[in-house]
């Protein structure tokens, strides 16, 4: 083939810039540390980018609701713990005031002790996290127990108006009720020790003995029952967690595979596109050293 | 018997011959680096002889010398139009790879800005509401997040719009500027046409039709055929064609038709009603883009539209922190208008975390659920088996093919214009050393005969001196 002399002069004006344009995407892809910077550097790995994005986000979000929900819960079961504390109280009391022994005098002082717990149970109904109240149901920005003269009235959300549940999703398509509301629990010991204390103050024994101890008990039975549940749901919530945890680390390497260079092949790849374009510069510059012009004189 | 100064008259020839091939070789050298030169020859042919009776010579003919006989420029046809084709694909894909990565940009994926982060955490906001609906910081949030979807969702679509407006612009501009050219071959047709009649051969003129009839190339792509006289011979002029078109006709041109179309994804010409298919060039490049960019907007469109019909369904039968209800979240209808509603935006409270309440009772403060419905509505397949979001990612995924498919096609025409670039640059390009070797062997020539006039003329004195 016959060369003129800009062929010559394009062909490898056409090789540096190719070896410079590698050399600069080498330089670049080590800088950056990204391989994919826009989709068309890898069309089906920019989709699976975002939607592990979108997942990782989610999953987030639902560490999240994961934790609220979790907090919600450990406040409720430590207020369900000393609610099961003053019913025990509160049954040692009864027990006590039972017995013929005791002086009408003496149970009027007991009696009055219940009324103390009363007043202490209530309290705790209306006990909250943050600025929710724990046991109101859907209802949580007003105390769920109103009342007065030592009475406590319940207010919050019930299962029969449709507004009890407190529902938080932890994953896809999995959500779980975070909350007891004050009517399953504390209206039926609010009740049994008021009548309990009524029984004391008019010394009804055979009632204290009969039916106060054994509501109680029924009593003690429900509340500890609340907290199993939700001693469940913590449990399914850290199996959760940890589940998410793993789903993220998982999801993130995959992410990783597709966006982020590999720094060693990277680094070889800058070596030797760096020696290709040193090669072609040379090759350049010893090319239009000579002509027949150098020796016509 | 021959004329005494025959010989001097048969060197002068050759001084005068020489001469005007050492010219054309100084055109060559001036003209190494000119874009579209053809690299000429002085084609050298004896005179007619000269035939005596006389002492010397018995009845016979005798050589008067050298002439240039023509000029000629050096090309071959067949590869320069093949790199009229090339050329004008390679201007399409460039005209295509620079609209792709302008999209690209817009859309900004993947990354914090672009649409799929953003309507994700609109979503997960949801979530967030759902298990804190009754505070009011969460549900000025929510609008935050929302207005950060709804603003990308109109900068994308109206950059789109811009793109597709700066494009008709373009097209109008390169038609405008492809006609001006058309109107100068048909000019320059007349001009060598003139040239060849009276065997002049116009090599410059030529090279400067083909130089733009290559620019033309680069705006619309066009063939070529060359005009032939009653004889048969080329008359010197070139017919111009867009697809079945013609755009010149000898010493006629033609305006290129100013509308556009697209059928089946191919750029066209609308040529008095009749769609003439335009085979590349830029040109071809804008009318495709415009389409391909239609393809891009319908699709956020129904993106938009899906999201605003689906989160206003589920939001409009929700309640409020105030009880209110029937509210949609969202007002607009595409990528263009969608919008929070204003009624939202100045009161968060009327966001419809809540389901509706049981009969007779109010909306209780904490019920997230509605939240929480349309927070999975990122999940919910709703395009077959795509979510908003994996329809969305499809669609940023056929960006990127496309936008890679231009790019390698971009690259591959790059390479084969190259290709026919060095193949017609060894045919007509001009090589300093071959030029500087003929410059040597004509200075030599020159110089001969030179020589030859010299002595000549001392045999003419020396004639003379016989004579005093």
């Amino acid at each position: 083939m016959r060369i003129s002399t800009n062929m010559m002069l394009n062909d490898t004006l056409n090789n540096v810039e190719t070896s410079y344009q590698n050399y600069v995407d080498a330089q670049q892809s080590l800088a950056t540390g990204k391989k994919l910077n826009q989709p068309s550097d890898d069309p089906a790995g920019t989709s699976q980018a975002l939607s592990l994005e979108e997942s990782l986000g989610q999953l987030t979000q639902y560490v999240q609701n994961m934790n609220t929900a979790n907090s919600f819960m450990e406040n409720t079961d430590t207020a369900l713990a000393s609610v099961t504390n003053l019913i025990q109280q509160a049954r040692s009391l009864a027990v006590q005031s039972a017995s013929d022994t005791v002086s009408n005098a003496q149970r009027q002082n007991l009696a009055y002790q219940i009324n103390t717990i009363i007043q202490q149970i209530g309290a705790l109904g209306n006990s909250k996290d943050g600025s929710r109240y724990l046991f109101g149901g859907q209802k949580a920005t007003t105390p769920p127990f109103t009342g007065s003269n030592g009475t406590f009235v319940y207010q919050g959300g019930t299962v029969a108006n449709g507004n009890a549940n407190l529902t938080v999703d932890i994953a896809q398509g999995e959500s779980i009720v975070t909350n007891v509301t004050g009517d399953q629990v504390f209206t039926g010991v609010l009740s049994t020790l008021t009548q309990l204390s009524n029984d004391m103050t008019n010394n009804n024994l055979t009632a204290i003995s009969n039916t106060d101890l054994t509501n109680l008990d029924s009593s003690l039975s429900s509340v500890t029952q609340a907290r199993a549940m939700l001693g469940a749901n913590v449990q399914r919530i850290n199996s959760s967690l940890q589940r998410n945890s793993a789903v993220q680390e998982n999801f993130t390497n995959l992410l990783s595979q597709i966006q982020d260079v590999d720094i060693s092949q990277a680094a070889v790849r800058l070596q030797s596109s760096q020696l290709a374009y040193q090669a072609a510069l040379t090759a350049t510059s010893k090319g239009f050293q000579q002509s027949l012009l150098d020796y016509i004189k | 018997m021959s004329n005494s100064f025959l010989g001097i008259n048969t060197a002068g020839s050759a001084l005068i011959a020489n001469q005007a091939v050492l010219d054309v070789i100084s055109q060559n050298v001036s003209n190494v680096n000119t874009p579209g030169y053809s690299q000429q020859t002085a084609n050298l042919t004896q005179m007619p002889p000269y035939t005596d009776t006389g002492v010397a010579f018995q009845s016979t003919q005798i050589g008067t010398g050298v002439q240039v006989s023509s000029i000629t420029r050096a090309t071959d046809e067949f590869v320069t139009q093949r790199l009229l084709s090339a050329t004008a694909n390679q201007s399409q894909s460039n005209q295509l790879e620079t609209t792709l990565n302008e999209v690209q940009g817009l859309y900004n994926e993947p990354g914090t800005n672009g649409l799929s982060n953003l309507m994700n955490t609109f979503f997960t906001s949801f979530q967030t509401l759902a298990t804190n609906s009754e505070d009011s910081g969460i549900r000025t949030t929510v609008i935050s997040n929302a207005q950060a979807m709804t603003g990308m969702f109109n900068s994308v679509s109206t950059g789109l719009t811009n793109m597709t407006t700066n494009l008709q612009g373009s097209i109008q501009s390169t038609i405008t500027q492809a006609n001006n050219l058309v109107g100068q071959i048909a000019k320059l047709n007349q001009q060598i046409m003139d040239g060849v009649v009276n065997d002049t051969h116009p090599n410059d003129l030529m090279d400067q039709r083909d130089q733009i009839i290559s620019q033309l190339g680069n705006l619309v792509g066009v063939t070529t055929s060359q005009e032939l006289s009653p004889s048969g011979q080329p008359n010197g002029m070139v017919d111009v064609y867009i697809g079945g078109m013609s755009i010149v006709q000898g010493t006629q041109s033609y305006k290129i038709p100013t509308q556009t179309e697209t059928i089946n994804n191919q750029p066209y010409l609308v040529n008095d009603g009749t769609p003439v298919q335009i085979s590349g060039g830029s040109l071809g490049g804008m009318v495709q883009s415009i389409n391909l960019i239609a393809g891009y907007q319908s699709n956020l469109d129904t993106i938009a539209s899906t999201l605003i019909t689906q989160v206003n369904q589920l939001h409009s039968s929700g309640y409020g922190l105030d009880g209110e209800t029937g509210l949609n979240f969202f007002t607009g209808t595409n990528a263009a208008t969608i919008q929070v509603n204003p009624e939202l935006v100045s009161n968060p409270n009327a966001i419809a975390a809540s389901t509706a309440p049981a009969a007779g009772q109010s909306v209780s403060a904490s019920n997230g659920d509605n939240a929480s419905a349309i927070s999975n509505l990122a999940n919910t397949s709703i395009f077959g088996n795509n979510s908003i979001l994996q329809q969305y990612n499809a669609n940023i995924s056929k960006i990127g093919a496309d936008a890679q498919s231009f790019t390698n096609d971009y690259n591959n025409q790059t390479q084969i214009v190259q290709q026919l670039q060095s193949m017609q640059s060894s045919v007509s390009g001009v090589n300093i050393d071959e030029q500087m070797t003929n410059m040597l062997q004509y200075q030599r020539s020159y110089q001969a005969a030179a020589e030859m006039v010299t002595n000549i003329n001392s045999m003419l004195d020396s004639l003379l001196s016989m004579v005093q």
